[in-house]
């Protein structure tokens, strides 16, 4: 089989003329020098050839009169010994592979506080004018309660606006982020369903400042004695969990 | 590990520099320039596999994520890096592949130095090439952090601050401080008269110290007019010789620091995220073949990140040199097809408005260091 | 000079009522010459008593504690629990097993209110000199260790014995990667060829060897005398994730030729066989190579003397070294008296600041041994936040160049920014016995720098000022 198609090159390169080799050996020598493999320079276009060509221009996003077939190597090797070359050179001396992207889940570069409440029962006919909140944070290592923020806020028809805020922790934290990053509702059963900014940790005298994180809820809800109080909890990090309780006149 | 052990944070530091200074500085270039340094070196072909080459698993068996983020036939993200990968989708992120600085000898010690002077002849330089950026560009003002660190240590004398986190304690107060400056000469007096000058400033300097809040304070800061052009924000720890981990263990997680600190940076930023580009340094790549401690060991090749909105199309570039054992540097590393210094010349360029070939002579003292901007730059 | 003055150019300050009537040279030898006992205080302001004796560990039972610790962790993550649950048990595991933050304790505790003044500077040193930096959770149970045993326990003997102890013990081994240092043709490496691990030779520990720790450069040696010394240095040290498969005694001498190249190698002209013994061989010719007490005299009297430091200094710890061939005890009187001698002119390392600002002020700041898990505090107390603060810690990660001993290396503005802090925290929270007047009067303050310090509006700036005036903060 290996005689055959010995032989078979060995024809077809005894019939190429010398100058059309001459040409593709000229493509092949300068693509080698760049991000573009050719293949062996033998002067013997092959798929190898081809495709490296192909890509090239692609990124060159140029087109070469004639095309950049194998018939047409003598344009594209004059364009290669050309003025242009060295620029071509250089535009070619890496290969940009283009992004092709399907990213799915949550667009990140979005709101922070985004959150997709197509499947949630808000509680539409739910309207408080006043309620008062504690988010509370949950020590996982020892029995430690501790008083987060305080505030009020209002649901008109399921949905919850903060109306006066109070962080207890220092540091970055500052009222109007509660007001302007807390997206939730209220579901039928009582839950607060959606993401808020929450800041986990206290910045005592002395201490340096920390980014607040964005949390989910519920992870899991505590009913109260009427509707809709009750404390909604949400996972924080490794070492605590958060709540917010909720009271209404 | 205890809550306190959470508070004790990696050692990360940031610096804000390139204030532009008054009477000095001609034109203020428009825009701004952030290198993420990661110390230790970033493992590239963890960040961004090449799945499209034969021998990636062959190589690799126990280091590649299991879920990588597809970008094209050829390339993928880590997982962990999922707002690169947006950004990367609204072109304006970037990957250079299978770069480093020409530096071979893998030594942290060496190689740091290097990846900060920009000098890889072994002269003792004792300045960085962003310290030299910002003097040719006139905007070599003081710059706020812990001990001046050598990439950003220009010909003019810089200042420092990083904020303490000592609980019970007080920020001192100005006058004490003058007075304290009257009983000492020298270097002494001079830094006590900075530190009261800096305590009557009316500025408030950012209080942080972990890489997200550090990325979150320089961005906020970067978004002033009068402020600085140039950041650079330091994660230690990515020398994972051993138990590197996959999908997660220290390595990716790490990769997730940088994406979190990008985004962070990005939020601080706001609408001046389209005058920046951020770009990634490291020492060296990583050994191709894990070791017997499902780590890898110092490399040569590595991968660049960039992002911003500087940069006008995304893309991984690279003159990919394959996996396979016959590629790969003395046999065990990925090898490096592009002089990193060109990306950062590139950034520079795109950034502080100087010419390239200004750049690559007084910055890299590189004369013939390739052009990349055309690549990723409008 | 008087004996306090003495006590704060070379050691670390007297508290009050514990000076002594000798004089500073008998002071200087009763410190080189005595044994002294370690000091503990089991909880914040109690009284001052001995360090309890379990709480120093030898290196079997860290290794022992890391082995069982690490199992620990691995069978945690098998059981799959909550994360609350999870949390709980990793942080009971940390307490139960490791071992570092009574290392921090103890060394605090000595810092603050150990008679071994003298000694505890010269462990500084040397201990900076063969700087040994943390890596991760690899080696911060052995650093304690290190510090004790390896530097501090041989301050007595030669430097050639100090040395070999350095480099062999496992913190260094671990620190400067020679746990993955395997001779690229030892049975080791041949293995990882077929199987495909990646075993090679990294020659870390063999550049700082001789880089740092003994010839430095100016000897001129060249690439091939650092492979030649790597070469020498595989075998020695096994990597923790591969399991530890020595018994603990073994740890510190413990020598794998499976994992070492074999053949002779060639150092600065000189053959070395294959085998366990070149490596005392290598250091020993090392330390007897006249390039190193050239350079270490320079360094000891920049460390000691700094800037005043003049030639006469450096040649007479030069001398001492050589006629004595590297005895500590001989070289450490030479620098100590020519330190007494000398102008001032040394700034002081911000941890012997600290210490000194403690002990002469009488103030009180560190926790006790029975409280290294405490929480809630008003007012930093834990040594490892503290040394972590003040920006000089013997447990931090860094370079293997070690602390500057450079004046202007720690004069910055943020360094300056934490003396002050600090200086109003202990005025504060730390209850010091004396006042400023009586610091002032026992530390020879010139009429000018009282004058200074009495412009303070109340007595916590006048303590800070003495604190952080020229006179304290230089010696």
């Amino acid at each position: 089989m290996r005689l055959l198609v010995v032989s078979l090159v060995v024809v077809i390169a005894w019939f190429a003329p010398d100058q059309a080799r001459a040409d593709v050996r000229c493509v092949q020598a300068f693509l080698a020098e760049t991000a573009f493999d050719p293949g062996p320079v033998d002067g013997l276009w092959g798929r190898k050839t081809g495709d490296a060509l192909t890509s090239a221009f692609a990124q060159l996003d140029r087109e070469v009169e004639g095309g950049i077939g194998r018939n047409n190597t003598d344009a594209v090797c004059a364009l290669f010994s050309g003025p242009e070359g060295s620029e071509i050179a250089d535009l070619l001396a890496l290969r940009i592979y283009p992004i092709s992207l399907d990213i799915d889940g949550d667009d990140l570069l979005a709101d922070p506080t985004a959150f997709d409440f197509s499947k949630v029962k808000v509680a539409e006919d739910a309207n408080f004018g006043f309620c008062s909140f504690t988010i509370k944070r949950y020590l996982f290592s020892e029995d430690v309660t501790d008083d987060i923020a305080t505030g009020t806020l209002s649901i008109d028809n399921g949905w919850v606006s903060v109306t006066t805020a109070r962080w207890r922790t220092g540091g970055f934290a500052q009222p109007e982020q509660l007001v302007e990053q807390t997206n939730l509702a209220l579901t039928t059963d009582g839950k607060l369903v959606g993401r808020m900014i929450y800041y986990e940790r206290f910045i005592p005298e002395g201490e340096v400042f920390e980014p607040p994180i964005y949390v989910t809820l519920p992870a899991r809800h505590e009913k109260g004695p009427t509707y809709p109080a009750g404390e909604t909890f949400f996972h924080a990090n490794g070492w605590s969990e958060g709540s917010i309780r909720l009271f209404c006149r | 590990m205890d809550r306190r052990t959470f508070l004790k944070l990696s050692s990360a530091s940031a610096v804000l520099a390139g204030f532009p200074v008054p009477g000095l500085t001609k034109t203020l270039p428009k825009g701004r320039i952030a290198v993420l340094f990661l110390e230790g070196g970033l493992d590239g072909l963890a960040a961004v596999p090449p799945i499209g080459d034969p021998m990636l698993s062959r190589m690799r068996r126990n280091l590649v994520a299991s879920k990588p983020l597809k970008v094209n036939p050829f390339f993928a993200l880590h997982p962990n890096l999922k707002v690169f990968a947006q950004l990367l989708g609204r072109n304006q992120a970037a990957v250079f592949h299978a770069t480093n600085l020409p530096y071979t000898r893998r030594s942290h010690f060496e190689g740091q130095r290097i990846a900060q002077t920009g000098d890889p002849s072994g002269a003792e330089t004792m300045t960085g090439w962003l310290g030299r950026a910002m003097d040719q560009a006139g905007i070599a003002g003081r710059a706020l952090t812990l001990d001046t660190p050598l990439l950003i240590r220009g010909t003019t004398d810089i200042d420092s601050f990083y904020p303490a986190s000592l609980l019970g304690s007080q920020d001192p107060d100005g006058a004490l401080l003058a007075l304290i400056a009257e009983g000492h000469d020298g270097l002494t007096a001079r830094t006590f008269a900075k530190l009261h000058e800096k305590a009557m400033a009316s500025e408030s300097l950012p209080r942080v110290r972990d890489p997200e809040g550090l990325a979150l304070a320089t961005g906020r800061a970067m978004r002033d007019p009068e402020g600085p052009r140039v950041t650079m924000i330091r994660i230690p720890e990515f020398d994972t010789h051993a138990n590197q981990g996959t999908d997660i263990g220290l390595h990716p997680e790490l990769i997730g620091l940088i994406d979190r600190v990008i985004a962070r940076f990005r939020e601080g930023l706001g609408p001046v995220w389209n005058e920046t580009v951020l770009l990634t340094l490291t020492e060296f790549g990583r050994t191709v073949r894990e070791n017997g401690s499902a780590g890898t060991d110092h490399g040569y090749g590595s991968a660049g990140l960039l992002a911003g909105g500087l940069i006008s199309r995304a893309g991984v570039i690279t003159n990919w040199p394959g996996l396979a054992e016959a590629d790969l540097w003395e046999g065990r590393d990925l090898l490096s097809t592009l002089d990193y210094r060109s990306v950062c010349a590139a950034c520079i360029e795109a950034a502080l408005g100087l010419d390239h070939d200004v750049i690559a002579d007084q910055v890299f003292f590189a004369p013939k260091l390739r052009r990349v901007t055309p690549y990723i730059f409008g | 000079m008087s004996l306090e003055l003495a006590a704060r150019k070379l050691g670390l300050g007297f508290r009050p009522s514990k000076g002594t009537d000798v004089t500073s040279a008998a002071w200087i030898e009763s410190q080189l010459t005595e044994t002294f006992q370690d000091p503990g205080v089991a909880r914040y302001g109690e009284a001052v008593g001995t360090w309890p004796d379990d709480l120093v560990y030898s290196l079997d039972e860290r290794v022992t504690r890391f082995r069982d610790r690490r199992a620990a962790v691995k069978k945690l993550d098998k059981a799959r629990v909550d994360n609350a649950t999870r949390s709980r048990r990793m942080n009971d595991i940390w307490s139960e097993y490791t071992v570092f933050k009574q290392d921090l304790h103890h060394f605090a505790a000595r810092g603050a209110y150990g008679d071994d003044q003298i000694r505890q500077r010269l462990m500084f040193f040397w201990a900076n000199h063969f700087t040994v930096g943390r890596k991760g959770d690899e080696n911060i149970e052995f650093l304690g260790h290190y510090l004790d045993v390896a530097i501090y326990g041989a301050l007595d003997g030669s430097f050639a014995d100090m040395l070999y102890g350095a480099t062999t013990h496992p913190a260094m081994l671990s620190y400067l990667d020679n746990n993955v240092n395997v001779g690229e043709r030892s049975k080791y490496a041949a293995r990882c060829r077929r199987t495909g691990c990646q075993a090679g030779s990294n020659d870390n520990l063999a550049r700082e060897l001789m880089e740092l720790h003994t010839v430095s450069p100016a000897r001129g040696y060249t690439e091939d005398d650092i492979r030649g010394a790597a070469d020498i240095l595989t075998g020695w040290g096994y990597p923790y994730a591969d399991g530890l498969p020595f018994e603990p005694k073994d740890f510190w001498t413990a020598f794998f030729s499976s994992r070492a190249e074999p053949g002779t190698k060639t150092v600065l002209g000189v053959e070395y066989p294959a085998g366990d013994k070149a490596l005392r061989m290598l250091t020993d010719t090392l330390a007897a190579d006249p390039f190193t007490p050239r350079f270490l005299s320079r360094k000891l009297a920049a460390h000691f003397i700094g800037d005043a430091a003049t030639d006469d200094d450096i040649e007479a710890i030069h001398e001492a070294w050589v006629g004595s061939d590297g005895d500590l005890p001989t070289v450490h009187r030479v620098v100590l008296d020519r330190a007494l001698a000398a102008p001032p002119g040394k700034f002081l390392w911000p941890m012997v600041w600290l210490f000194q600002a403690l002990r002469v002020s009488g103030a009180h700041l560190f926790y006790g041994y029975e409280e290294i898990d405490a929480l809630h505090e008003t007012v930093q107390r834990h040594p490892d936040m503290i040394f972590e603060e003040l920006g000089f810690d013997f447990w931090a990660e860094r370079q293997p160049n070690g602390y500057s001993d450079r004046n202007e290396d720690w004069i910055s503005t943020e360094h300056m920014d934490r003396r002050v802090r600090f200086a109003a925290l202990i005025h504060r929270f730390c209850n010091p016995e004396r006042s400023v007047d009586e610091i002032m009067d026992v530390l020879d303050f010139d009429a000018a720098s009282r004058a200074l310090v009495n412009r303070g509006a109340n007595e916590r700036e006048r303590f800070v000022l003495c604190l952080c005036s020229r006179t304290f903060m230089e010696v």
